[in-house]
C-alpha cells in the first residue's frame, strides 16, 4: 500500500503494520454492525479482507450468541470497523 | 473565438481543474486532513453503522486507517442506535478502518451544550 | 442569454470560509464554517455545533473532518450562490488571459510534482490528457 503523503512522523505506527505484526496471533474484529469475531490471523490484503482460523463469532444484541467455525474463513473487509490485536473478545479472556 | 452555451461545460471543467490544481485544495495525493496535528491527542471517531470511539491517535495512513491507543467505545442503545450517556467499554490499542470512518474531531474543544438555537420558544 | 451550469463541487469550493449546515445520512447535523473541501466532498469544518438526529442533544466542537460519502446534503447561504455566479461571470468575461497564464503555470507545476511522485502513470499519458484539455479549450 502506498504511504505517500506521510511526512515527518516516523515515530508513529502505521495501522496496517500493526495488523501485519499480528499475523499468527489472535485478533478481535468488530464489524460495523453488531457482530464481532475473534480468530487467529493468517493473512490479509490491501482491502483488509482477512483469512482467519479457529474463529468464534459473537452477535452483540442478544448478548453472546456464539457460532464456532473451525478451519479457515475469508472475512470480507467491507464491513470491518475495528481491529484489536491480541484481542480477548467481548467476553474477556476465555 | 466563438463561444456557445453548449460549449461552456467542458471549458468550465477544464478551468476548474486548472485552478484547483494551483490552489491545491484537492491536490493529487495530499489530504485536506492533517492527522499529524492530532498525534498523541485524544480524538473522537464516528463510524458508519453508528459506532463511536475515543482514543489517543498513535498512527495513520493516507487512507485514514488509524491506530488509537487507550481506545474506548461508546455503548449504544440497542433500539435507538444512539449512544447511552457516557457508558464506554475499554478496548486498548485499536486499528480503525479508514473506509468505515465517518467523522473525526479532537476531544479538546468539544463539549456538550444546551440548545444554542433556543429563542425562548418551547421545543 | 447564455445558460451556465453550476457544478456542485465548485459551489462547495466557493462556500469555503462561509457557514454551512451539513446533514449526514444518519440524520445528525453539523453547523460550522467550511474550512476546506476536496473532490470527494470530504470537508473540514470549524466552530461546529453538532445537533443530534432527534434535535435534543447539542455539542460544540472546535473542528471536525467529515467524510464526503456520509453527507446527505449541505445547506449554503444565498450570498455564496451569488458569489459563484459572480465568479462565473468573471470567468466568462476574461477567460482567454486566465487560461493561457494558468495553463502555462499548470504545466510547469504539474511536471515538477509528477517527476517527484508519479510511478505508474507515465508522463506521456498525462501530457496527452493535457493536450486534450487544451484542444477543447482552444476549439472553443
Amino acid at each position: 500500500m502506498a504511504t505517500e503523503g506521510q511526512q515527518s512522523n516516523t515515530s508513529q505506527r502505521l495501522p496496517l503494520e500493526l495488523i501485519a505484526e499480528c499475523t499468527g496471533s489472535k485478533l478481535w474484529i468488530i464489524m460495523k454492525n453488531d457482530k464481532e469475531l475473534v480468530g487467529t490471523l493468517r493473512g490479509f490484503d490491501d482491502y483488509v479482507n482477512m483469512v482467519l482460523e479457529d474463529v468464534t463469532e459473537f452477535e452483540n444484541t442478544p448478548e453472546g450468541i456464539r457460532t464456532n467455525q473451525l478451519d479457515q474463513i475469508l472475512l470480507n473487509g467491507n464491513n470491518i470497523c475495528l481491529l484489536i490485536p491480541g484481542g480477548s473478545g467481548p467476553l474477556g479472556d476465555q | 473565438m466563438h463561444r456557445s452555451s453548449s460549449d461552456i461545460i467542458p471549458l468550465d471543467l477544464a478551468v476548474d481543474q486548472i485552478i484547483r490544481m494551483i490552489f491545491r485544495t484537492a491536490a493529487k495525493k495530499e489530504s485536506i486532513l492533517d492527522l499529524n496535528r492530532y498525534i498523541d491527542k485524544q480524538i473522537s471517531v464516528k463510524f458508519s453503522g453508528g459506532r463511536e470511539v475515543v482514543g489517543l491517535l498513535k498512527g495513520y495512513d493516507t487512507l485514514v486507517n488509524l491506530v488509537l491507543d487507550e481506545c474506548e467505545e461508546f455503548i449504544r442503545d440497542p433500539e435507538e442506535g444512539q449512544r447511552v450517556g457516557n457508558e464506554k467499554r475499554h478496548l486498548g490499542i485499536v486499528v480503525c478502518r479508514g473506509s468505515a470512518v465517518m467523522l473525526i474531531s479532537p476531544m479538546d474543544g468539544t463539549e456538550e451544550i444546551a440548545n444554542p438555537y433556543a429563542n425562548g420558544e418551547a421545543i | 442569454m447564455e445558460k451556465s451550469v453550476m457544478l456542485p463541487l465548485s459551489l462547495l469550493r466557493t462556500a469555503q470560509g462561509h457557514p454551512v449546515l451539513v446533514e449526514l445520512k444518519n440524520g445528525d447535523t453539523y453547523n460550522g464554517y467550511l474550512v476546506s473541501c476536496d473532490s470527494w466532498m470530504n470537508i473540514n469544518l470549524r466552530r461546529v455545533i453538532h445537533t443530534s438526529k432527534d434535535g435534543d442533544q447539542f455539542w460544540k466542537i472546535a473542528e471536525c473532518y467529515v467524510r464526503g460519502n456520509t453527507i446527505k446534503f449541505l445547506g449554503i447561504s444565498d450570498e455564496v450562490i451569488n458569489l459563484v455566479q459572480k465568479e462565473e461571470e468573471q470567468a466568462q468575461l476574461q477567460p482567454e488571459e486566465e487560461e493561457e497564464e494558468t495553463e502555462e503555470t499548470e504545466e510547469e507545476t504539474e511536471e515538477e510534482e509528477e517527476a517527484e511522485e508519479e510511478e505508474e502513470v507515465t508522463e506521456e499519458a498525462i501530457e496527452e490528457e493535457r493536450e486534450e484539455e487544451e484542444e477543447e479549450v482552444r476549439v472553443l
